[in-house]
């Protein structure tokens, strides 16, 4: 990281390659749209090139501050999108089971990301990031709380809510189901 | 425990029956896990709905290859050119709104240029005109009229250059 405040573009290309898959996971499924979460990406690239000076070693880790950048970038989003009050359509989240699984598997496996997909598109943005950043990312809830911008105590609250509004959801999809 | 007290331990500290807090608190919700169908169908839905997350973590995502190809272009650019100033915006992606926004704006931006570069070139401005001579009322009326015919002023009245020009191909 320090090379790449001294503006080392080998050591910054490594740096993406370590990190760049897991900030796209994350951004594809808090936005719910590839195109989207390519611009976030790239725009948290270059925040991290011409600001790598603002990240304090030891501080946080630098996944923490990576997803922090990223998470500025889409709360950014957000507000441009309200503004021009188009909503994003999370329809085009259309996550793809490994090619390495056999054809069976696969399926299955598709099924169960589809359901993850669409269950995800129901929960308001601020839980769905505080979800995937516990659950998926795998951050504790002070590195979430950094992430967030959030106290401790706020990001377990959201969480718990996010916990709630994806349960509920998971019932009545279930409840649906069952009804058709 | 009630039901209500479960759903909220559950929701706030998750799946995890020993990270609860108080071991009378988890005594208690392993009791009433027994003895309660809707706590056992919340708690079996907590646990496949982490289950998909973590399932979904370990799908190895990767980002696009055009992704990682405009990143990395970011710092070549830099790399190539080291003492010239980085000019990051060449790098930066269109967002979606840009894009889909710039047309319209653009559309909009040309005739109120054009429409000020009119009112400069034809230097109408109240300095310019000797007061009494020519009324504002006389230009609103020459540019709005339907016919020219029916303009109170004169288009020689501002460019005499003109008129001299028509009488010099007369003669």
């Amino acid at each position: 990281m320090l090379n790449v405040v001294s503006q080392c573009a080998d050591s910054f290309t490594e740096l993406v390659s370590r990190h760049v898959d897991a900030l796209h996971a994350y951004a594809y499924r808090l936005s719910g749209n590839p195109s989207t979460a390519d611009d976030l990406v790239q725009e948290t690239w270059v925040k991290v090139w011409t600001h790598a000076g603002s990240y304090k070693v030891g501080r946080v880790k630098l996944s923490t501050w990576l997803h922090t950048v990223l998470h500025n970038k889409f709360i950014d989003h957000v507000r441009k999108q309200s503004k021009f009050s188009r909503s994003e359509d999370y329809s085009d989240l259309a996550l793809q089971a490994p090619a390495s699984f056999e054809p069976e598997q696969q399926s299955q496996q598709q099924d169960t990301i589809d359901e993850f997909a669409q269950l995800l598109a129901q929960v308001p943005e601020n839980q769905r990031a505080a979800l995937l950043l516990v659950h998926r990312q795998g951050f504790s809830i002070g590195e979430t709380a950094e992430i967030l911008n959030l106290s401790s105590t706020a990001t377990q609250s959201l969480l718990a809510r996010g916990r709630r509004a994806i349960r509920s959801a998971d019932t009545n999809m279930r409840r649906e189901s069952h009804e058709h | 425990m009630n039901i209500d007290q479960f759903l909220t331990h559950l929701d706030t500290f998750g799946v995890d029956l020993d990270q609860w807090p108080g071991p009378l608190e988890r005594k208690e919700a392993r009791a009433f896990l027994l003895q309660s169908l809707e706590a056992r169908q919340a708690f079996e839905s907590a646990q496949k709905l982490e289950s998909l997350f973590i399932s979904d973590a370990q799908n190895s995502h990767k980002a696009p290859k055009h992704v990682l190809d405009a990143i990395n272009k970011i710092a070549q650019a830099h790399a190539n050119n080291d003492n010239a100033p980085v000019h990051l915006t060449a790098n930066l992606p269109t967002s979606s709104i840009a894009r889909e926004y710039w047309p319209t704006a653009t559309a909009a931006a040309i005739p109120l240029i054009l429409s000020f570069a009119a009112g400069v070139g034809f230097g109408l401005q109240p300095s310019d005109l000797d007061e009494g001579s020519i009324e504002y009322a006389d230009i609103n009326s020459w540019v709005y009229a339907d016919s020219l015919t029916e303009s109170t002023i004169e288009f020689s009245a501002f460019f005499p250059a003109a008129e001299e020009g028509l009488d010099n191909d007369a003669t």
